[in-house]
């Protein structure tokens, strides 16, 4: 599912410097774009609220850049267990955001913000809090990571998509600007 | 119209009080996003005490996890069917630490709480919190996830001291609305 930046929110004007850019309900599909981002903005941010009956890891990409052109590092918590890593250029195809789980009427809570996404003298850095709560104590996962796309193009598109099956009914993607 | 980014309501304490309440929140956005800047009076040498609260009047519909920085150590866990950052009246037992009155005169800690879809009357509800503490030689940092176990919508939201101690005057806590297109 394709969200063009300017038709989705056709019916609200900029008004301030906090903006909704578009929004999608991820309906009936393991993939949400947004294209057509406007330069207008200095900093996105993006507010998901979903999850999947796979057990896989949502994922994002800049421009369609789905080559090994990312990077980032994590903290992760699982109950009383942590554990962290990175991954350097050259092995992972995308910023990793949450792993989602099949868990009837459990969203997962997850805030991606990417600052000076127009710049064309930098790579783009993105700031991820996430995590997923059901049940069960053992599945809890709170993830905080850094990454980045290694590509000094201004953004005009993100996506975020999962393999397997599609998101939950009733998920939430939504892409804002915040003026600078 | 609702703005995109809207303050919906500000407290800023001037004296301390045991309890920061919002209520008839408005359910004309998506999530609901609280900045606190806040601190206890809680003495007897404590290093700290702690952030609880009650939605839609419940201590009992959230559950959650946590990543936590304690001075120099590090620990996380979960919490079930409890209040909002967890504790029965117990600091210990809570989530999120706020200074007190051992600490320098001045400081506050800042959290950032993020309710997703608060509004719905489909699904439940997930939370991002984050909070920040520091003591100049020691602190808390605290990344946070739950969920609030209602299909309602969430109208109300009530913050007290985990230990029954009270907000400091000086203590600010802003409720935002944040609605998509």
């Amino acid at each position: 599912m394709t969200i063009l930046g300017v038709t989705a929110s056709s019916i609200f004007k900029p008004t301030g410097n906090f903006d909704s850019i578009a929004t999608s309900g991820g309906v009936g599909t393991n993939t949400v774009t947004f294209s057509g981002i406007p330069s207008t903005y200095k900093h996105l941010q993006l507010r998901v609220f979903t999850n999947n009956t796979d057990a896989n890891s949502l994922t994002l990409r800049m421009n369609g850049d789905s080559a090994t052109n990312y990077i980032q590092g994590q903290v992760e918590a699982t109950g009383a267990s942590r554990t962290s890593g990175h991954n350097q250029s050259g092995v992972i195809t995308g910023i990793f955001l949450a792993s989602l789980l099949n868990a009837p009427n459990f969203f997962c809570p997850i805030i991606v913000d990417i600052h000076d996404y127009t710049s064309t003298s930098k790579h783009k850095t993105v700031r991820i809090n996430a995590g997923r709560v059901t049940t069960s104590a053992g599945t809890n996962r709170v993830y905080a990571s850094s990454g980045a796309w290694l590509n000094t193009n201004a953004i005009s598109s993100l996506n975020v998509s999962v393999p397997g099956a599609n998101f939950f009914n009733d998920s939430v993607f939504a892409l804002y600007g915040i003026k600078g | 119209m609702a703005l995109t980014y809207d303050s919906i309501a500000s407290t800023v304490l001037g004296s301390s009080a045991a309890n920061i309440t919002f209520n008839s929140i408005s359910t004309a956005y998506t999530d609901l996003k609280i900045v606190m800047v806040v601190r206890s009076d809680r003495g007897g040498g404590a290093t700290a005490d702690a952030v609880r609260a009650t939605i839609n009047g419940s201590g009992s519909i959230c559950s959650g996890a946590f990543l936590c920085l304690n001075n120099t150590t590090v620990s996380g866990g979960s919490y079930g069917a409890s209040w909002l950052f967890n504790s029965a009246g117990t600091i210990g037992q809570s989530v999120m630490p706020m200074p007190c009155a051992t600490q320098a005169t001045g400081i506050f800690g800042l959290i950032e709480i993020d309710i997703m879809n608060y509004a719905s009357t489909v699904t439940t509800k997930s939370v991002i919190a984050q909070g920040s503490s520091d003591y100049n030689g020691s602190g808390n940092i605290v990344r946070s996830v739950h969920h609030i176990n209602t299909t309602s919508a969430i109208t109300s939201i009530e913050f007290y001291s985990a230990g029954g101690n009270n907000f400091v005057a000086g203590s600010t806590v802003t409720l935002y609305g944040i609605l998509k297109a």
